[in-house]
Protein backbone atom coordinates (compact mmCIF):
# COMPACT_ATOMS: atom_id res chain seq x y z
CA UNK A 1 0.00 0.00 0.00
CA UNK A 2 3.09 2.45 1.13
CA UNK A 3 5.12 0.83 -1.83
CA UNK A 4 7.71 3.40 -2.88
CA UNK A 5 9.38 2.06 -5.87
CA UNK A 6 12.61 3.81 -4.83
CA UNK A 7 12.28 2.93 -1.18
CA UNK A 8 13.45 -0.51 -1.93
CA UNK A 9 16.57 0.55 -4.74
CA UNK A 10 17.73 3.29 -1.98
CA UNK A 11 17.77 0.07 0.03
CA UNK A 12 19.44 -2.66 -1.81
CA UNK A 13 22.48 0.19 -2.85
CA UNK A 14 22.76 0.77 1.20
CA UNK A 15 23.60 -2.43 1.56
CA UNK A 16 26.55 -2.34 -1.14
CA UNK A 17 27.56 0.61 0.74
CA UNK A 18 26.28 3.80 -0.89
CA UNK A 19 26.68 6.48 1.34
CA UNK A 20 24.18 8.87 -0.86
CA UNK A 21 21.58 5.76 -0.42
CA UNK A 22 21.93 6.03 3.17
CA UNK A 23 20.83 9.71 3.14
CA UNK A 24 18.22 9.45 0.59
CA UNK A 25 16.68 6.52 2.92
CA UNK A 26 16.88 9.61 6.02
CA UNK A 27 15.29 11.85 3.61
CA UNK A 28 12.53 9.99 3.27
CA UNK A 29 11.63 8.48 6.71
CA UNK A 30 13.10 11.23 9.10
CA UNK A 31 9.78 13.16 9.49
CA UNK A 32 8.17 9.48 10.05
CA UNK A 33 10.70 8.15 12.39
CA UNK A 34 10.62 11.23 14.86
CA UNK A 35 7.11 11.69 14.79
CA UNK A 36 6.93 8.12 16.53
CA UNK A 37 10.35 8.62 18.63
CA UNK A 38 8.83 11.75 20.12
CA UNK A 39 5.73 9.82 21.06
CA UNK A 40 7.75 7.26 23.06
CA UNK A 41 10.39 9.14 24.09
CA UNK A 42 8.76 12.74 24.83
CA UNK A 43 12.20 14.56 24.40
CA UNK A 44 13.36 16.76 20.98
CA UNK A 45 17.07 16.03 21.46
CA UNK A 46 16.84 12.30 23.17
CA UNK A 47 14.90 11.29 19.85
CA UNK A 48 17.73 12.94 17.40
CA UNK A 49 19.94 10.80 19.79
CA UNK A 50 18.19 7.83 18.93
CA UNK A 51 17.69 8.50 15.42
CA UNK A 52 21.48 9.38 14.87
CA UNK A 53 22.51 6.42 16.75
CA UNK A 54 19.95 4.09 14.46
CA UNK A 55 21.30 5.38 11.56
CA UNK A 56 24.68 5.07 12.51
CA UNK A 57 24.19 1.64 13.31
CA UNK A 58 22.75 0.95 10.43
CA UNK A 59 25.52 2.36 8.24
CA UNK A 60 28.00 0.02 10.20
CA UNK A 61 26.44 -2.89 9.86
CA UNK A 62 25.05 -2.31 6.23
CA UNK A 63 27.60 -5.17 4.69
CA UNK A 64 25.61 -7.37 6.88
CA UNK A 65 21.87 -6.12 7.32
CA UNK A 66 19.54 -8.12 4.73
CA UNK A 67 16.92 -7.13 2.15
CA UNK A 68 13.66 -6.00 3.27
CA UNK A 69 10.38 -5.16 1.19
CA UNK A 70 9.60 -2.71 4.06
CA UNK A 71 11.77 -0.24 4.99
CA UNK A 72 9.76 2.30 7.08
CA UNK A 73 8.40 -0.79 8.91
CA UNK A 74 12.35 -1.99 9.62
CA UNK A 75 13.52 1.66 10.42
CA UNK A 76 10.25 2.06 13.21
CA UNK A 77 10.79 -1.14 14.42
CA UNK A 78 14.92 -0.48 14.96
CA UNK A 79 14.33 3.37 16.36
CA UNK A 80 11.97 1.51 18.89
CA UNK A 81 14.48 -0.86 20.15
CA UNK A 82 17.12 1.99 20.00
CA UNK A 83 14.93 4.14 21.94
CA UNK A 84 13.74 0.86 24.71
CA UNK A 85 17.87 0.97 24.76
CA UNK A 86 18.44 4.25 25.92
CA UNK A 87 15.34 4.26 27.89
CA UNK A 88 16.77 1.41 29.62
CA UNK A 89 20.15 2.86 29.65
CA UNK A 90 18.77 6.43 31.41
CA UNK A 91 16.78 4.08 33.92
CA UNK A 92 20.31 3.03 35.43
CA UNK A 93 21.15 6.85 36.19
CA UNK A 94 17.39 7.94 37.05
CA UNK A 95 14.82 5.78 37.94
CA UNK A 96 12.65 7.28 40.07
CA UNK A 97 10.63 9.40 37.37
CA UNK A 98 10.79 6.67 34.82
CA UNK A 99 7.16 5.47 35.17
CA UNK A 100 5.21 8.54 34.20
CA UNK A 101 7.56 9.62 31.37
CA UNK A 102 7.61 6.31 29.87
CA UNK A 103 3.75 6.33 28.35
CA UNK A 104 3.09 6.08 24.79
CA UNK A 105 2.16 10.20 24.26
CA UNK A 106 -0.89 10.55 22.36
CA UNK A 107 -3.89 12.84 23.47
CA UNK A 108 -7.25 12.71 21.64
CA UNK A 109 -9.68 15.57 21.23
CA UNK A 110 -12.89 16.49 18.83
CA UNK A 111 -11.04 19.98 17.83
CA UNK A 112 -9.43 18.86 15.00
CA UNK A 113 -9.03 19.14 11.42
CA UNK A 114 -10.81 15.79 10.91
CA UNK A 115 -14.03 16.63 12.70
CA UNK A 116 -16.44 19.35 11.61
CA UNK A 117 -17.91 21.69 13.68
CA UNK A 118 -21.00 20.18 13.88
CA UNK A 119 -19.99 17.06 14.95
CA UNK A 120 -18.00 18.36 18.03
CA UNK A 121 -20.77 17.54 20.98
CA UNK A 122 -20.75 16.23 23.80
CA UNK A 123 -20.76 12.66 22.85
CA UNK A 124 -18.06 13.12 20.62
CA UNK A 125 -16.27 14.94 23.72
CA UNK A 126 -17.13 11.92 25.89
CA UNK A 127 -15.90 9.54 23.27
CA UNK A 128 -12.26 11.30 22.95
CA UNK A 129 -12.00 11.33 26.66
CA UNK A 130 -12.68 8.09 26.96
CA UNK A 131 -9.73 6.66 24.58
CA UNK A 132 -7.83 9.21 26.23
CA UNK A 133 -7.88 6.47 29.07
CA UNK A 134 -6.53 3.49 27.01
CA UNK A 135 -3.45 2.43 27.91
CA UNK A 136 0.25 3.41 26.49
CA UNK A 137 0.44 0.04 24.80
CA UNK A 138 -2.97 0.03 23.50
CA UNK A 139 -2.65 3.49 21.85
CA UNK A 140 0.92 2.51 20.46
CA UNK A 141 -0.87 -0.49 18.72
CA UNK A 142 -3.40 2.50 17.60
CA UNK A 143 -0.91 4.73 16.60
CA UNK A 144 1.28 2.38 14.54
CA UNK A 145 -2.15 0.85 12.75
CA UNK A 146 -3.85 3.50 11.73
CA UNK A 147 -1.01 6.49 11.31
CA UNK A 148 1.87 4.31 10.03
CA UNK A 149 -0.52 1.69 8.90
CA UNK A 150 1.74 -1.10 9.88
CA UNK A 151 0.12 -4.31 9.41
CA UNK A 152 -1.15 -6.25 12.06
CA UNK A 153 1.55 -8.58 11.50
CA UNK A 154 4.37 -6.10 11.89
CA UNK A 155 2.86 -4.58 14.92
CA UNK A 156 2.76 -7.93 16.78
CA UNK A 157 6.40 -9.17 16.07
CA UNK A 158 7.82 -5.53 16.59
CA UNK A 159 6.13 -5.34 19.53
CA UNK A 160 6.66 -9.00 21.10
CA UNK A 161 2.86 -9.96 20.43
CA UNK A 162 1.10 -12.58 19.07
CA UNK A 163 -1.29 -11.75 16.13
CA UNK A 164 -4.06 -13.11 18.26
CA UNK A 165 -2.97 -10.55 21.15
CA UNK A 166 -3.02 -7.83 19.08
CA UNK A 167 -6.26 -8.40 18.13
CA UNK A 168 -7.68 -9.04 21.21
CA UNK A 169 -5.88 -6.12 22.70
CA UNK A 170 -7.62 -3.56 20.09
CA UNK A 171 -10.70 -5.17 20.63
CA UNK A 172 -10.63 -4.87 24.33
CA UNK A 173 -9.71 -1.54 23.37
CA UNK A 174 -13.02 -1.21 22.00
CA UNK A 175 -14.25 -3.38 24.89
CA UNK A 176 -12.66 -0.50 27.26
CA UNK A 177 -14.35 1.90 25.49
CA UNK A 178 -17.86 0.71 26.01
CA UNK A 179 -17.58 0.58 29.70
CA UNK A 180 -15.89 3.79 29.94
CA UNK A 181 -19.15 5.52 28.64
CA UNK A 182 -21.28 2.82 30.55
CA UNK A 183 -23.59 1.96 27.66
CA UNK A 184 -24.41 -0.99 25.62
CA UNK A 185 -22.82 -1.91 22.36
CA UNK A 186 -26.42 -0.99 20.64
CA UNK A 187 -27.13 2.31 22.99
CA UNK A 188 -23.53 2.90 21.82
CA UNK A 189 -24.37 2.87 18.04
CA UNK A 190 -27.71 4.70 18.52
CA UNK A 191 -25.51 7.39 20.10
CA UNK A 192 -23.21 7.58 17.51
CA UNK A 193 -25.65 7.63 15.10
CA UNK A 194 -27.67 10.46 16.75
CA UNK A 195 -24.06 12.49 17.20
CA UNK A 196 -24.03 12.77 13.05
CA UNK A 197 -27.98 13.90 12.99
CA UNK B 1 -14.15 6.71 -9.68
CA UNK B 2 -16.32 4.05 -8.45
CA UNK B 3 -14.96 1.51 -10.82
CA UNK B 4 -11.28 2.95 -9.74
CA UNK B 5 -11.93 1.40 -6.33
CA UNK B 6 -14.19 -1.60 -7.66
CA UNK B 7 -11.06 -2.33 -9.76
CA UNK B 8 -8.34 -2.05 -6.45
CA UNK B 9 -10.95 -4.14 -4.01
CA UNK B 10 -13.26 -6.03 -6.38
CA UNK B 11 -14.66 -8.33 -3.56
CA UNK B 12 -15.63 -5.66 -0.90
CA UNK B 13 -19.09 -5.49 0.01
CA UNK B 14 -19.51 -2.55 1.85
CA UNK B 15 -22.88 -3.16 3.00
CA UNK B 16 -21.90 -6.32 5.14
CA UNK B 17 -19.31 -4.21 6.89
CA UNK B 18 -19.55 -3.62 11.01
CA UNK B 19 -17.48 -0.88 12.32
CA UNK B 20 -14.31 -3.06 12.99
CA UNK B 21 -14.07 -4.27 9.27
CA UNK B 22 -14.48 -0.23 8.75
CA UNK B 23 -11.61 0.55 10.36
CA UNK B 24 -9.55 -2.39 9.46
CA UNK B 25 -10.03 -0.95 5.62
CA UNK B 26 -7.61 0.63 3.77
CA UNK B 27 -9.88 2.72 1.59
CA UNK B 28 -11.73 3.67 4.60
CA UNK B 29 -8.88 4.67 6.53
CA UNK B 30 -7.33 6.55 3.19
CA UNK B 31 -10.78 8.51 3.24
CA UNK B 32 -11.19 9.92 6.34
CA UNK B 33 -7.19 10.86 6.41
CA UNK B 34 -6.85 12.56 3.40
CA UNK B 35 -10.41 13.21 2.01
CA UNK B 36 -9.57 12.94 -1.39
CA UNK B 37 -12.38 14.10 -3.94
CA UNK B 38 -12.93 11.01 -5.26
CA UNK B 39 -12.73 9.24 -1.94
CA UNK B 40 -15.74 11.78 -0.63
CA UNK B 41 -17.37 11.29 -3.50
CA UNK B 42 -17.87 7.48 -3.44
CA UNK B 43 -18.58 7.36 -0.02
CA UNK B 44 -20.99 10.47 0.12
CA UNK B 45 -23.07 7.96 -3.18
CA UNK B 46 -22.36 5.16 -0.79
CA UNK B 47 -24.28 6.57 2.21
CA UNK B 48 -27.04 8.15 -0.24
CA UNK B 49 -28.77 4.38 -0.24
CA UNK B 50 -29.22 4.49 3.15
CA UNK B 51 -27.63 1.04 3.70
CA UNK B 52 -28.15 -1.07 6.79
CA UNK B 53 -25.23 -0.54 8.75
CA UNK B 54 -24.35 3.09 8.09
CA UNK B 55 -24.43 2.99 11.71
CA UNK B 56 -21.19 0.59 12.15
CA UNK B 57 -20.02 3.27 9.29
CA UNK B 58 -20.39 6.23 11.30
CA UNK B 59 -18.96 4.86 14.72
CA UNK B 60 -16.46 3.83 12.42
CA UNK B 61 -15.49 7.02 11.01
CA UNK B 62 -16.41 9.09 14.28
CA UNK B 63 -13.79 6.61 16.19
CA UNK B 64 -11.02 7.28 13.48
CA UNK B 65 -11.47 10.92 13.37
CA UNK B 66 -10.68 11.03 16.69
CA UNK B 67 -7.90 8.65 16.76
CA UNK B 68 -6.30 11.03 13.85
CA UNK B 69 -7.11 13.91 15.97
CA UNK B 70 -4.29 13.07 18.12
CA UNK B 71 -1.61 15.90 17.16
CA UNK B 72 1.87 15.32 16.18
CA UNK B 73 4.66 16.80 17.03
CA UNK B 74 6.93 17.63 13.82
CA UNK B 75 10.78 17.57 13.33
CA UNK B 76 11.37 21.16 11.27
CA UNK B 77 13.09 21.12 8.04
CA UNK B 78 16.41 22.71 9.61
CA UNK B 79 16.65 20.41 12.24
CA UNK B 80 16.32 17.49 10.25
CA UNK B 81 19.16 18.54 8.11
CA UNK B 82 21.14 19.45 10.69
CA UNK B 83 20.34 15.91 12.21
CA UNK B 84 21.44 14.39 9.19
CA UNK B 85 24.59 16.42 8.80
CA UNK B 86 25.26 15.07 12.24
CA UNK B 87 25.01 11.70 11.33
CA UNK B 88 27.14 11.65 8.40
CA UNK B 89 29.36 13.54 10.74
CA UNK B 90 29.65 10.70 12.98
CA UNK B 91 29.85 8.42 9.95
CA UNK B 92 33.04 10.08 8.89
CA UNK B 93 34.38 9.85 12.41
CA UNK B 94 33.82 6.29 12.29
CA UNK B 95 35.54 5.63 9.10
CA UNK B 96 38.42 7.83 10.58
CA UNK B 97 38.54 6.05 13.70
CA UNK B 98 38.11 2.20 12.10
CA UNK B 99 41.33 3.36 10.12
CA UNK B 100 43.01 4.52 13.41
CA UNK B 101 42.17 1.83 15.05
CA UNK B 102 43.69 -0.58 11.96
CA UNK B 103 46.78 1.44 12.24
CA UNK B 104 47.36 1.53 16.31
CA UNK B 105 46.55 -2.20 16.01
CA UNK B 106 49.45 -2.79 13.45
CA UNK B 107 51.63 -0.81 15.80
CA UNK B 108 50.52 -2.41 18.87
CA UNK B 109 51.27 -5.86 17.15
CA UNK B 110 54.45 -4.83 16.08
CA UNK B 111 55.55 -3.29 19.69
CA UNK B 112 54.20 -6.52 20.98
CA UNK B 113 56.09 -8.84 18.92
CA UNK B 114 59.52 -7.10 19.34
CA UNK B 115 59.06 -6.93 23.15
CA UNK B 116 58.65 -10.94 23.02
CA UNK B 117 61.93 -11.01 20.91
CA UNK B 118 63.63 -8.70 23.30
CA UNK B 119 62.06 -10.37 25.86
CA UNK B 120 63.53 -14.18 24.71
CA UNK B 121 66.61 -12.78 24.31
CA UNK B 122 66.75 -11.56 27.66
CA UNK B 123 66.14 -14.91 28.70
CA UNK B 124 68.15 -16.71 25.56
CA UNK B 125 71.35 -14.68 26.51
CA UNK B 126 70.94 -14.61 30.45
CA UNK B 127 69.32 -18.27 31.39
CA UNK B 128 71.55 -21.27 31.75
CA UNK B 129 71.26 -25.29 30.63
CA UNK B 130 71.54 -27.60 34.15
CA UNK B 131 71.88 -30.55 33.51
CA UNK B 132 72.51 -33.30 36.43
CA UNK B 133 73.12 -37.01 36.99
CA UNK B 134 71.75 -38.68 40.41
CA UNK B 135 73.81 -41.52 42.15
CA UNK B 136 74.50 -44.46 39.93
CA UNK B 137 73.54 -42.70 36.92
CA UNK B 138 75.57 -41.75 33.81
CA UNK B 139 74.54 -39.35 30.68
CA UNK B 140 75.85 -38.38 27.72
CA UNK B 141 75.25 -34.50 26.90
CA UNK B 142 75.81 -33.21 23.17
CA UNK B 143 76.85 -29.35 23.47
CA UNK B 144 75.10 -27.12 21.44
CA UNK B 145 78.75 -26.78 19.33
CA UNK B 146 79.08 -30.05 18.89
CA UNK B 147 81.57 -30.95 21.85
CA UNK B 148 80.28 -34.14 23.55
CA UNK B 149 79.75 -34.66 27.70
CA UNK B 150 79.93 -37.45 29.21
CA UNK B 151 79.17 -37.40 32.73
CA UNK B 152 79.96 -39.52 35.69
CA UNK B 153 77.10 -40.66 37.96
CA UNK B 154 76.44 -37.54 41.27
CA UNK B 155 77.59 -34.78 39.06
CA UNK B 156 75.97 -31.69 37.80
CA UNK B 157 76.94 -29.75 34.60
CA UNK B 158 75.23 -26.11 33.07
CA UNK B 159 75.85 -23.71 30.42
CA UNK B 160 74.89 -20.60 28.59
CA UNK B 161 71.70 -21.17 26.52
CA UNK B 162 73.53 -19.03 24.02
CA UNK B 163 76.69 -21.22 24.14
CA UNK B 164 77.62 -20.27 20.74
CA UNK B 165 77.56 -16.40 20.81
CA UNK B 166 79.34 -16.25 23.77
CA UNK B 167 82.82 -15.21 23.50
CA UNK B 168 84.55 -18.58 25.21
CA UNK B 169 82.47 -21.91 25.48
CA UNK B 170 82.25 -21.46 29.38
CA UNK B 171 80.84 -24.87 31.00
CA UNK B 172 80.86 -25.39 34.81
CA UNK B 173 81.18 -28.91 36.59
CA UNK B 174 80.94 -30.67 39.73
CA UNK B 175 81.37 -34.32 39.58
CA UNK B 176 83.44 -36.05 37.36
CA UNK B 177 82.68 -36.09 33.56
CA UNK B 178 85.00 -36.98 30.54
CA UNK B 179 85.18 -34.23 27.32
CA UNK B 180 85.47 -34.34 23.86
CA UNK B 181 86.04 -30.61 22.55
CA UNK B 182 85.08 -29.76 19.04
CA UNK B 183 88.12 -28.31 17.74
CA UNK B 184 87.78 -25.00 16.02
CA UNK B 185 90.77 -22.85 16.35
CA UNK B 186 92.83 -22.76 12.76
CA UNK B 187 95.94 -20.60 13.85
CA UNK B 188 96.90 -21.41 17.71
CA UNK B 189 98.78 -18.21 17.68
CA UNK B 190 95.70 -16.02 17.34
CA UNK B 191 92.28 -17.65 19.00
CA UNK B 192 89.35 -16.06 17.57
CA UNK B 193 85.98 -15.75 20.28
CA UNK B 194 84.44 -18.79 20.19
CA UNK B 195 87.20 -20.88 19.74
CA UNK B 196 88.55 -21.55 23.64
CA UNK B 197 87.03 -23.73 25.58
CA UNK B 198 86.62 -23.60 29.12
CA UNK B 199 85.56 -26.40 31.66
CA UNK B 200 85.77 -25.30 35.23
CA UNK B 201 85.02 -26.47 38.67
CA UNK B 202 85.00 -24.61 42.23
CA UNK B 203 89.04 -25.44 42.33
CA UNK B 204 89.87 -26.42 38.56
CA UNK B 205 89.84 -24.39 35.42
CA UNK B 206 90.81 -25.93 32.12
CA UNK B 207 91.58 -24.18 29.20
CA UNK B 208 91.62 -25.88 26.12
CA UNK B 209 91.05 -25.40 21.94
CA UNK B 210 90.00 -28.75 20.61
CA UNK B 211 90.95 -31.99 22.79
CA UNK B 212 90.20 -35.09 24.92
CA UNK B 213 90.23 -34.46 28.98
CA UNK B 214 88.68 -36.11 32.48
CA UNK B 215 88.06 -33.66 34.81
CA UNK B 216 87.63 -34.94 38.10
CA UNK B 217 86.13 -32.22 40.88
CA UNK B 218 85.44 -34.52 43.73
CA UNK B 219 85.30 -34.06 47.94
CA UNK B 220 88.48 -36.12 48.03
CA UNK B 221 90.29 -35.41 44.88
CA UNK B 222 90.55 -32.76 41.90
CA UNK B 223 92.51 -33.81 39.24
CA UNK B 224 92.53 -33.08 35.18
CA UNK B 225 93.72 -36.29 33.16
CA UNK B 226 94.51 -35.33 29.50
CA UNK B 227 94.30 -38.06 26.81
CA UNK B 228 94.56 -36.00 23.36
CA UNK B 229 95.45 -32.48 22.53
CA UNK B 230 96.94 -29.73 25.17
CA UNK B 231 95.40 -28.13 28.16
CA UNK B 232 96.11 -25.42 29.90
CA UNK B 233 95.14 -26.14 33.34
CA UNK B 234 94.74 -23.38 36.61
CA UNK B 235 94.34 -23.76 40.34
CA UNK B 236 91.79 -20.85 40.86
CA UNK B 237 93.09 -20.90 44.57
CA UNK B 238 96.99 -20.30 43.89
CA UNK B 239 96.72 -18.90 40.27
CA UNK B 240 99.10 -21.66 39.40
CA UNK B 241 98.83 -22.87 36.11
CA UNK B 242 100.60 -25.94 33.96
CA UNK B 243 100.33 -26.85 30.41
CA UNK B 244 99.46 -30.72 30.23
CA UNK B 245 100.80 -33.15 27.09
CA UNK B 246 98.43 -35.91 26.54
CA UNK B 247 99.03 -38.61 28.82
CA UNK B 248 99.57 -36.44 31.92
CA UNK B 249 97.70 -36.01 34.55
CA UNK B 250 97.91 -33.23 36.96
CA UNK B 251 96.34 -33.51 40.48
CA UNK B 252 95.73 -30.66 42.69
CA UNK B 253 97.21 -31.39 46.36
CA UNK B 254 95.81 -29.93 49.70
CA UNK B 255 98.50 -26.92 49.34
CA UNK B 256 96.74 -25.90 46.12
CA UNK B 257 99.87 -26.79 44.50
CA UNK B 258 99.68 -29.32 41.42
CA UNK B 259 101.56 -32.49 41.28
CA UNK B 260 101.63 -34.10 37.23
CA UNK B 261 101.92 -37.53 36.61
CA UNK B 262 102.73 -39.35 34.12
CA UNK B 263 99.52 -41.85 33.08
CA UNK B 264 98.51 -44.41 30.80
CA UNK B 265 95.31 -42.59 31.66
CA UNK B 266 93.58 -46.19 31.53
CA UNK B 267 92.50 -46.10 35.63
CA UNK B 268 91.41 -42.25 35.21
CA UNK B 269 88.85 -43.25 32.55
CA UNK B 270 87.58 -47.02 33.12
CA UNK B 271 84.42 -44.89 35.11
CA UNK B 272 83.12 -44.50 31.29
CA UNK B 273 82.87 -48.58 31.23
CA UNK B 274 81.72 -48.43 34.75
CA UNK B 275 84.59 -49.91 35.97
CA UNK B 276 87.56 -48.97 38.39
CA UNK B 277 91.27 -50.12 37.47
CA UNK B 278 93.17 -50.72 40.64
CA UNK B 279 97.39 -50.44 40.83
CA UNK B 280 98.38 -50.02 44.31
CA UNK B 281 95.51 -48.00 45.23
CA UNK B 282 94.52 -46.71 48.95
CA UNK B 283 91.37 -48.31 50.30
CA UNK B 284 90.46 -44.89 51.40
CA UNK B 285 90.41 -43.87 47.58
CA UNK B 286 88.23 -46.45 46.53
CA UNK B 287 85.59 -46.00 49.30
CA UNK B 288 85.63 -42.34 48.50
CA UNK B 289 84.51 -43.33 44.69
CA UNK B 290 81.79 -45.72 46.21
CA UNK B 291 80.63 -42.30 48.31
CA UNK B 292 81.42 -40.16 45.12
CA UNK B 293 79.12 -42.42 43.45
CA UNK B 294 76.32 -43.70 45.31
CA UNK B 295 76.01 -40.58 47.86
CA UNK B 296 76.66 -43.42 51.07
CA UNK B 297 78.57 -42.39 53.81
CA UNK B 298 81.16 -45.42 54.58
CA UNK B 299 82.67 -45.40 57.78
CA UNK B 300 86.18 -47.64 58.52
CA UNK B 301 86.83 -50.05 61.22
CA UNK B 302 89.96 -48.39 61.65
CA UNK B 303 92.32 -45.86 59.94
CA UNK B 304 94.93 -48.32 58.55
CA UNK B 305 92.66 -49.67 56.85
CA UNK B 306 92.16 -46.48 54.41
CA UNK B 307 96.03 -46.36 54.00
CA UNK B 308 96.17 -50.32 52.58
CA UNK B 309 96.58 -50.69 48.83
CA UNK B 310 95.02 -53.07 46.59
CA UNK B 311 94.98 -54.10 42.77
CA UNK B 312 92.45 -55.29 40.82
CA UNK B 313 89.05 -54.43 38.79
CA UNK B 314 85.79 -53.71 40.91
CA UNK B 315 82.89 -53.24 38.64
CA UNK B 316 80.80 -50.08 39.77
CA UNK B 317 77.52 -51.12 37.55
CA UNK B 318 75.74 -51.84 40.93
CA UNK B 319 75.91 -50.34 44.07
CA UNK B 320 75.26 -53.78 46.35
CA UNK B 321 77.63 -55.45 44.05
CA UNK B 322 80.18 -52.86 44.11
CA UNK B 323 79.88 -53.11 48.28
CA UNK B 324 79.95 -56.84 48.34
CA UNK B 325 83.13 -57.49 45.88
CA UNK B 326 84.31 -54.68 48.36
CA UNK B 327 83.65 -56.13 51.73
CA UNK B 328 84.96 -59.73 50.46
CA UNK B 329 88.62 -58.30 49.60
CA UNK B 330 88.45 -56.11 52.80
CA UNK B 331 87.07 -59.38 54.82
CA UNK B 332 84.09 -57.16 56.89
CA UNK B 333 80.52 -57.25 57.38
CA UNK B 334 78.27 -54.26 57.02
CA UNK B 335 75.46 -52.34 59.21
CA UNK B 336 73.69 -49.85 57.75
CA UNK B 337 71.87 -46.98 59.03
CA UNK B 338 70.13 -44.82 56.75
CA UNK B 339 72.62 -43.44 54.03
CA UNK B 340 75.51 -44.15 56.36
CA UNK B 341 77.28 -47.92 56.52
CA UNK B 342 79.66 -49.03 58.48
CA UNK B 343 82.37 -51.59 57.94
CA UNK B 344 83.43 -53.75 60.96
CA UNK B 345 85.79 -56.87 60.77
CA UNK B 346 84.91 -60.08 60.89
Amino acid sequence: MKANPGNNQFWSRLLQGDRQALNEIYRLHADALFRYGIRLLHDENAVQDCIHDLFLKIWSNHARLSDTDNVRYYLISSLRNTIINYRNQQGKIEHQELQERDGFAMDFTVESQYILKEEQTEKAQRLAEAMNQLTARQKEIIYLRYFEELSYDQIAEMMDLSKKGTYKLSARALEALREILQVEKAVLIALLVSLKH
Amino acid sequence: MVKNHESTMPNSNYNNFNSEDFLADADFLRYVKKANQQDVQFWESWLKDEPDNKAAFLQARLQLQIILSSKDRVISATQADALLDRINQSIDGLVHKRRLRIRRMIWSSGIAASLLLVLFGVWFFNSTVHINTTFGESKLVLLPDGSEVRMNANSSLSYPRAFKWTKNRMVLLTGEAFFKVKHFNQNPSAVKNGELFIAQSNKLKVEVLGTVFNLKSRPNVNEVTLIKGKVRVKAIASGEARILKPGEMARLGTDSRFMVNVTTTVPQTSWIGNKILMTQTRVGDIIAEFENLYGYKVILPDTTMADKKIDGTISTLNRESMLFVLKNILNVNERREGKTIYLERR
